[in-house]
């Protein structure tokens, strides 16, 4: 995973071309990496929260429904005990895989700039 | 009594020499104290995700989740659903910025962060309370563990749970024992899956299990019966020897007994009495004793031994002769409020147990019916009528509390970078899911199955038993296969016991030998010096851990492990998320918070228990009355992470000055990517054997 992907993520953190250039140590360069990673965890963490949230609600005001059987289970049943966990597989391999290629983005552009400070 | 039971031993006791064998062989290669405390940062992504799990997937998980579904039923499901989703939260928000900042143990984070010495005290202090919290249950877990295979005393089990595992920590460290909890976390994911497998072939799949349960109409009442003649024993130790009739069972007292009668839920205030004879109308006995039980008087009824009872079926409660209605808090709908028969049983005479034949075909005692079981808001978030509240607090308590053990996050260090670290929570998410999934079959399986199991509400042969119990039965269908499958489960068991302790362990050491023997005491430390402090400290904690083991055969396991991730939540996981991402966190802020949120919490839960034990009874009386508090104390998440995190942000906001000089730079060490070569860890690292990774 040393390798630098070509492809860039849907939060890219390149700047538009032109852009500033950041120095690593700088505030700007911190904010960047802050929040692109941030932003994805709340992203991921929303989906989460909505699930841990919303079950609760369902069941407690649609009983009808989460109490209907399905394949021997109630659907609450199902979706807690059997289902739940592949969702929670599936948030995280989403967050993993986006946020490595994110880092892997941010050093690409950092040993960038630092290649133009140093030849330019 | 009755014999050995020598499968079991047999697979424990090969489980004890493998883990003794690994600790061996591993100590041959531990050279630094960086190998002491994080295995020299250089565990692989597979080995340390299955160490990670395998050290959080404590005795409590193997075997009390799967008893406490079959108790409880779907309430439960949130144990181990987020017991695995806590992991989700650590992922995004917490294990590779914590990974980067480079430290040995949390309270170096904590001064690390905030440049303050003083606050490694705090932190350093609930290190201990969590690990000794969660330590407690374990070494109380394999002493009941032992007197079942072997019939040995209870301190058998604690100290050789507690010398083997002292044994590996202080020779081997972190490296030490990341090698046994790997190889441990395989050995309870094929003790927890491979009998449910088997038990499937028998006795049919898990749809076909759930499939039994009704919940409509009629079928929703079913309960479960007795499918033997069964002679339960009850220890006359609360909870164990309060045995609820949910309807007309027919029992009797084999050696005696002495009996209060009484009801549950309690009466409401004003409303006609219920006399003893109206709940057991096969009779009263003339003789009678009045003695004091849990600080009232009470009368109670002597038995002779052989006495045959009746209970009645649960009784309408009536107020001046007129029915009393309720909302049931979690159906919302209104009905005739009914209570069932409740006796407090005490031995007869010179008798130190209570023994009570029950036929084959009986109703057992202490079950919720098939519709509470299956069905969400059941006994469990019920229990004060605030069902959704006690959902969401303990929701919070779990998630949180997850992602702020100390003892879990210090193995996040081991890994090589904050790369491997989210590898690292990825691959424990999808471990300990695998392996969440099975312990609530276990608990389905045993309502089906294994039914006797609820006749006593604690103790070695209550549901907490289901996992070793129930795979017994298929000694009917082919000999010796149960009592090898239940063999396995008890080495899985000990697995238990033996990882989460192992990191208790090096978690509590680290504590003593870096924070305050390395940091407090003795700063210019020599590496040997700090590697001997390290074995010393190991020695010295086991040897405590042991001793104190000894003392709590008769504690709850599950309330101790609650109070430590009650604790955990309201103090290290507001402690790690502000730290770790909001920049104008201040030193005070910080201690403040934590402080506040842990001791609030702790406070909470202690008085809930001193409520429970009479040591307060006007509280008790208070609390009866006052349920939404009642609620809120015993599952105290919901307000103490809030308040904790309050705190943090606005005592930080009113002292700036205590907010670090150099946060932008650490704010830099936490997040950006090691190939940037910001990173200046924390500790420096004194006589590295070997390369990490990088």
């Amino acid at each position: 995973m040393r390798d630098i992907p070509a492809g860039t993520t849907e939060m890219s953190v390149h700047p538009a071309p032109g852009g500033p250039r950041y120095d690593v140590h700088s505030e700007q360069y911190l904010h960047l990496v802050m929040s692109a990673q941030l932003k994805l965890s709340l992203k991921c963490f929303a989906v989460f929260v909505i699930i841990l949230l919303g079950v609760p609600l369902v069941n407690y005001y649609l009983p009808e429904i989460v109490n209907m059987r399905v394949w021997g289970f109630t659907l609450s049943w199902l979706f807690l005990g059997v289902l739940f966990y592949p969702l929670t597989w599936l948030i995280a391999r989403i967050y993993v895989t986006r946020s490595l290629a994110l880092e892997d983005e941010i050093s690409a552009r950092a040993a960038r700039e630092e290649g133009r400070a140093h030849h330019g | 009594m009755a014999d050995i039971a020598w499968i079991p031993l047999i697979f424990v006791t090969l489980l004890v020499i493998a883990t003794i064998g690994l600790g061996l062989y591993v100590q041959r290669s531990v050279r630094s104290t960086a190998d002491m405390y994080v295995a020299s940062r250089s565990v692989s992504v597979p080995m340390n995700s299955a160490a990670i799990s395998g050290e959080y997937l404590s005795a409590a998980s193997f075997m009390g989740v799967a008893g406490m579904v079959m108790k409880f039923g779907y309430d439960v499901l949130w144990y181990p659903a987020l017991y695995a989703a806590g992991y989700l939260f650590l992922l995004l928000f917490i294990a590779s910025p914590l990974r980067r900042f480079g430290a040995y143990t949390i309270p170096d984070f904590a001064e690390g962060r905030y440049a303050s010495p003083s606050f490694r005290k705090i932190a350093v202090v609930f290190v201990l309370a969590i690990g000794l919290f969660y330590t407690m249950p374990q070494m109380k877990g394999a002493g009941v563990a032992l007197v079942n295979i072997l019939h040995t005393p209870y301190w058998v089990g604690v100290v050789l749970v507690g010398a083997v595992i002292t044994f590996n920590v202080a020779l081997g460290g972190m490296k030490g024992i990341t090698f046994v909890q790997a190889f441990q976390y395989w050995v309870k994911m094929f003790a927890i899956s491979v009998p449910i497998f088997i038990l499937f072939a028998f006795i049919g799949g898990y749809p076909g299990q759930m499939a039994q349960f009704g919940n409509q109409g009629e079928a929703g009442k079913a309960l479960p019966r007795f499918l033997d003649d069964h002679q339960i024993t009850y220890r006359p130790v609360a909870p164990a020897n309060e045995v609820v009739f949910p309807a007309a069972i027919s029992g009797r007292f084999v050696n005696g007994a002495e009996v209060a009668v009484t009801v549950t839920p309690a009466l409401p205030p004003g409303s006609d009495p219920i006399t003893p004879e109206d709940l057991l109308p096969s009779g009263l006995p003339a003789e009678t004793v009045v003695r004091e039980v849990a600080g009232t008087e009470r009368t109670l009824y002597i038995f002779a031994p052989g006495t045959e009872f009746v209970t009645s079926a649960p009784v309408q409660v009536t107020r001046n002769g007129e029915p009393v209605i309720v909302r049931d808090p979690s159906t919302r709908e209104e009905k005739e409020l009914l209570v069932t028969p409740k006796l407090l049983l005490f031995p007869y005479a010179d008798q130190d147990r209570v023994v009570v034949h029950y036929a084959r075909g009986e109703v057992v005692p202490n079950a919720p019916a098939d519709k509470t079981w299956l069905e969400p808001f059941g006994p469990l978030t019920n229990k004060y009528g605030y069902p959704v509240l006690y959902t969401y607090s303990l929701i919070l308590a779990i998630i949180c509390g997850t992602a702020g053990l100390p003892h879990i996050l210090v193995r996040f260090y081991t890994n090589p970078d904050g790369k491997t670290a989210k590898r690292t929570a990825f691959w424990v998410l999808i471990l300990l899911g695998a392996f969440y999934f099975f312990p609530a079959i276990f608990g389905a399986m045993g309502r089906n199955a294994v039914p006797e199991l609820y006749a006593v509400t604690g103790g070695a042969y209550s549901t907490d038993s289901v996992v070793l119990v129930l795979p017994k039965i298929l000694n009917e269908q082919v000999v010796y296969l149960g009592d090898i499958l239940s063999g396995i489960t008890s080495a899985g068991a000990f697995a238990g016991f033996m990882t989460t302790f192992s990191g208790l362990l090096v978690s509590i050491t680290g504590a003593l030998a870096h924070d305050i023997y390395g940091n407090m005491l003795n700063k210019k430390a020599t590496p040997q010096q700090r590697i001997n402090a390290f074995r010393l400290a190991a020695v010295l904690a086991g040897a405590g851990a042991i001793v104190l083991g000894t003392f709590v055969e008769n504690f709850d396991i599950n309330m101790m492990v609650g109070w430590a991730f009650a604790i955990a939540a309201a103090s290290y996981f507001p402690l790690l998320i502000i730290s770790v991402w909001w920049r104008r966190a201040s030193a005070t802020g910080a201690a403040v918070g934590m402080l506040g949120g842990g001791l609030s919490a702790l406070a909470a839960i202690v008085s809930t228990m001193l409520a429970d034990k009479q040591v307060l009874p006007g509280l008790a009386v208070w609390y009866a009355q006052n349920p939404v508090f009642r609620t809120l104390a015993e599952q105290p998440a919901i307000w103490a992470v809030p308040l904790a995190l309050t705190l943090i942000v606005v005592v930080s906001l009113l002292t700036p000055r205590a907010v670090p000089a150099d946060v932008h730079h650490k704010m830099l060490v936490l997040h950006a990517p090691e190939e940037l070569g910001l990173k200046h860890a924390f500790i420096k690292e004194e006589q590295p054997t070997k390369t990490t990774s990088r």
